[in-house]
């Protein structure tokens, strides 16, 4: 597939504040990419350059080929979803959605018969009259997308479009807003600061933090194979685990403890060439610890200090006194209790499934 | 939102107050419409209507307020609006105190303002003599005088609702609503015409009518420099004093309808005001000027604050000019204190000043309850109610206060307390009515915006924790609506102390106002005391709408 979307080593700043840093990311044609990150780190700022609403210091942006990276924004082709939807409120619903298509040329009824096709497309059909102000919210979120797709662009762009409703509300419009970016087949950039609104819609999510990209992939990569500590703890639950790195028979580990005779988990690192001068750090989700019997090889004594029933799976708090009682979080599948506040358990993690991740202490902290 | 404040269930206050309120504002008005009616023998009759109608010049009168005060909206709009945009948009350095100081105009009373432009472009004005000398000119260039020199008046202080109105809706409008425009493929022209401008309607149309309905009932500027040119206002004062009291009554009715009419048309219009859509607004940092505009623009606006400031430097320095030392010389030759201490010294010469002050707080104070209990129990109140309560409170603002005047003459000058009617005329008591009149819309106006924005929800938790209605009323209600109310009761102070257009039809020699006193002081040739005064009007009017007046932007103007 082609890449629609070509983003080359992007700088931008506000005064002496640095925004984006050499920002650098490709989307091909039909996917859907979700850019996720704290709150500032940039993503409003990446989209509004994508929009040509900014201007970068340095870098270049390619769409279809074409260098828009000084393109005026009327002359890009892209759609737009503010944040807090900017419907013109002067204007009906049908006049939002067909403020776009005066400006193709075209006709009084090419753009009646448009109008009510996008306006179908987010189920609002025979909305045309309506006042914008009458609008429930999401409603105005569904106008804000008609009238960005009107137009047909090249690429869409959404700024949080789901932060502005309520809960309830906002499950439901995601699902609707899925299955339209689909069926439109658009390539989409869409802005979030929620994991699970990133994991539900991008085919591909890319992790901005403070001006930095720091991890590009599909959703499991970047849960299962965080490359650092602050991936890892933006999307999902971590477990860091500090000790020694050693070479086993089958890989690599990490020793707990500093007495020889110390189990050895398991772990993996995302390059070879990591730097693990000043010791090495063991990621693992909670799901991928279990509680064991005494004798198991890897088992590390703990006591249980706090347990959150889950409806099937339980969450649990230990301690581990071996490690000056840090605590770990295990959460496992929970028929018939399988330990209680108080109890002492072994905890080891699991054989299957994806391998903790390792680096290095001074690198994992985000570089 | 949630439902409105709860209603009270003791109608009899609101009650009580309406009829006060029908009493004072509209029953004045009411006479004066019976007594125009009536023929000088006792018995109903047009006559006076029918002289009225047959007379060219009260037509004449007629149209030239209407095309002036047209010509003022414009003007104000082609000065004001443009400004708005360069100071909501764009960032420079001093923008902050040019802000300010472009807002300066709304504190000179309309008198000191014409005062200050006499002064400054009058026949023997400092500008005048400045260019005159300049071009080696032994006359004068040009002459302040006609509608010209109203105009220029009305410009220089009414551009300031345009500015004031359509800046704070540039920085009320989300600046994503022009980013999706442009997005979605329109160019800048688009962008203002379809999008802006829609924005600014109800801004443009508030600042517009306000404009025509102050220049309708202007009367200091077209008094000192109309001459020959008559509006109505100046009509009506010139048949008041020449004695035909019937005749004026007929001109303020015709003069009060056109006023109410342009405020009837112009709500139509704005009719389908538009409700903003809000989900918040993105934050907008102005860019700062790039390039040639970085300096030139800063330095024009630096510029135009500064010819906005001259009338007042002006006031300065004639209070500064020993009578009859300045001649023929481009510069005043002798400044110093001679007036002020002849305005100290002379106890006559104060006795305006301590006039104004008592009659300005007197009128400004009983505004403000009056303003505020109306605002308040009409809250709370149904439809029909309300509207009495509250259309009490705002119609004297569409009626010019020349109208006013000649109304309390009229209702005031018979002694008939069966008919609700006192003989007040002659008496210390007229002017501080009139004034309460003339400033009740602005205290009134002031604590219904406030009041509005009050969350209803908040009364009930004080009442749910066991807060009387007194209490609730001290601890919850005023201290949030008090800036809304300081800023009505600075505007009611300022414009009761320099008032002209109502005290030059009613006052008496015993309680003679600061305006007055300016007058005769001019027509005196008292130039250096004329400007004294103009200057402590200046200084008190600047002084209290600072000070109280931060939440003027809050709809009290
Ligand atoms: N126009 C601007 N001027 C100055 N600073 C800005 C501007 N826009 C954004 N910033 C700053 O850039 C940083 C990133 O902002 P933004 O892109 O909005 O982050 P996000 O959308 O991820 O929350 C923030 O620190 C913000 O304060
Ligand atoms: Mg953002």
């Amino acid at each position: 597939m082609t890449d629609l979307l070509t983003i080359d080593s992007i700088d931008k700043s506000f005064g002496a504040h640095r925004v984006l840093e050499q920002v650098s990311l490709r989307v091909p044609e039909g996917e859907v990419l979700a850019l996720l990150g704290p709150s500032g780190s940039g993503k409003t700022t990446l989209l509004r350059l994508l929009a040509g609403f900014e201007r970068a210091d340095g870098g270049r942006i390619e769409i279809a080929g074409e260098d828009v990276t000084s393109l005026a924004p009327a002359k890009r082709g892209v759609g737009m979803v503010f944040q807090h939807y900017a419907l013109f409120p002067h204007l009906d619903v049908g006049k939002n959605v067909a403020f776009g298509l005066s400006s193709l040329g075209f006709c009084g009824d090419q753009i009646a018969a448009r109008v009510a096709e996008v306006l179908a497309l987010v189920d609002l059909v025979g909305f045309e009259r309506r006042a914008v102000g009458e609008l429930s919210g999401g409603q105005q979120q569904r106008v804000a997308v008609a009238r960005a797709l009107a137009p047909r662009p090249r690429l869409l762009l959404l700024d949080e479009p789901l932060s502005n409703l309520d809960p309830m509300l906002r499950e439901r419009t995601r699902r609707a807003l899925r299955t339209l970016v689909r069926e439109v087949g658009i390539t989409t950039v869409l802005v979030t600061h929620e994991q699970q609104e990133a994991f539900d819609l991008g085919d591909r999510i890319a992790l901005l933090y403070e001006g930095r990209l720091q991890q590009v992939g599909p959703p499991d990569l970047l849960y299962e194979k965080p490359v650092n500590r602050f991936v890892a703890t933006f999307v999902g639950r971590p477990n860091f685990l500090r000790g020694e790195w050693v070479a086993t028979e089958d890989g690599e580990g990490v020793r707990l403890t500093r007495f020889e005779g110390a189990p050895v988990w398991p772990g993996e690192r995302n390059g070879p060439a990591l730097d693990l001068v000043g010791g090495a750090e063991l990621m693992l989700r909670p799901e991928a610890l279990q509680f064991v019997s005494a004798g198991d090889p890897l088992a590390v004594a703990g006591r249980v200090v706090e347990r959150a029933y889950g409806g099937g799976i339980s969450h649990f708090r230990v301690s581990l006194p071996e490690r000056d009682g840090e605590a770990v979080e295990v959460e496992v599948l929970d028929r018939s209790s399988v330990a209680a506040e108080g109890d002492a358990v072994f905890v080891a993690p699991q054989l299957q499934g994806p391998r903790g991740r390792i680096w290095g202490t001074r690198t994992g902290a985000s570089e | 939102m949630t439902g409105g404040p709860r209603r009270t269930r003791w109608p009899l206050a609101a009650t009580a107050l309406t009829a006060l309120l029908l009493w004072l504002v509209g029953y004045p008005l009411l006479i004066t419409l019976i007594e125009a009616l009536r023929s000088p023998s006792g018995g109903f009759s047009l006559e006076t209507f029918s002289t009225f109608a047959q007379r060219g010049e009260e037509w004449l009168a007629l149209w030239r307020s209407l095309w002036l005060s047209l010509a003022s909206v414009v003007a104000a709009a082609v000065l004001g609006v443009p400004l708005a945009f360069l100071f909501a948009r764009r960032d420079f350095p001093g923008r902050r105190l040019l802000t300010a100081l472009l807002t300066l105009p709304v504190s000179l009373p309309p008198l000191v303002g014409v005062l200050a432009f006499l002064f400054l472009y009058g026949e023997s004005g400092l500008i005048t003599r400045l260019v005159g000398g300049f071009l080696g000119m032994s006359e004068a260039p040009w002459r302040l005088q006609g509608w010209p020199a109203i105009l220029l008046v009305h410009a220089y202080s009414m551009y300031v609702y345009f500015f004031l109105f359509a800046r704070a809706a540039l920085l009320a409008t989300d600046p994503s609503q022009r980013e999706a425009a442009a997005s979605l493929g329109a160019g800048r022209w688009r962008i203002l015409r379809e999008v802006t401008l829609p924005a600014l309607r109800p801004a443009l149309l508030g600042a517009g009518l306000l404009t025509f309905l102050t220049s309708m009932a202007s009367f200091s500027a077209p008094y000192l420099f109309g001459g020959s040119f008559r509006v109505m206002t100046t009509q009506i004062v010139a048949s008041k004093l020449n004695g035909n009291l019937r005749l004026a009554m007929v001109e303020s009715v015709a003069l009060a309808a056109v006023a109410f009419f342009a405020l009837v048309v112009s709500r139509r219009w704005g009719g389908g005001s538009v409700v903003a859509v809000s989900h918040g607004v993105a934050a907008y940092t102005a860019p700062p000027l790039t390039g040639f505009g970085r300096w030139v623009v800063p330095a024009m606006a630096w510029g135009f604050a500064f010819v906005l400031l001259l009338p007042h430097a002006v006031l300065i320095v004639l209070s500064l000019v020993p009578t009859a030392t300045w001649t023929v010389e481009l510069f005043p030759p002798v400044l110093d204190l001679s007036n002020y201490r002849t305005f100290f010294t002379d106890a006559r010469r104060l006795a305006p000043v301590v006039s104004s002050a008592w009659m300005a707080t007197l009128a400004s104070a009983a505004a403000l309850v009056l303003g505020f209990l109306a605002a308040n129990l009409g809250r709370r109140q149904r439809g029909r109610w309300r509207g009495l309560l509250e259309g009490m409170v705002v119609l004297p603002w569409a009626i010019p206060g020349t109208v006013f005047a000649v109304a309390l003459a009229v209702t005031f000058s018979v002694d008939q307390p069966w008919a609700g009617r006192f003989l007040l005329i002659g008496t210390t008591w007229i002017l501080p009515l009139a004034y309460l009149l003339r400033t009740l819309p602005l205290t009134g106006r002031a604590a219904i915006a406030g009041l509005a924005q009050l969350d209803p929800a908040q009364e009930e938790a004080a009442a749910a924790l066991g807060a009387g209605r007194w209490r609730s009323l001290w601890r919850v209600t005023l201290p949030q609506v008090r800036p809304a109310l300081a800023a009505g009761l600075a505007l009611a102070f300022i414009t009761s102390l320099g008032d002209f257009v109502t005290s030059i039809i009613l006052y008496t020699y015993e309680n003679r106002p600061i305006a007055i006193e300016i007058y005769s002081n001019l027509r005196l040739q008292e130039i250096g005391l004329a400007a004294v005064y103009g200057v402590l009007l200046m200084l008190l009017s600047t002084v209290v709408l600072f000070t109280w007046g931060e939440g003027r932007k809050a709809g009290a103007i």
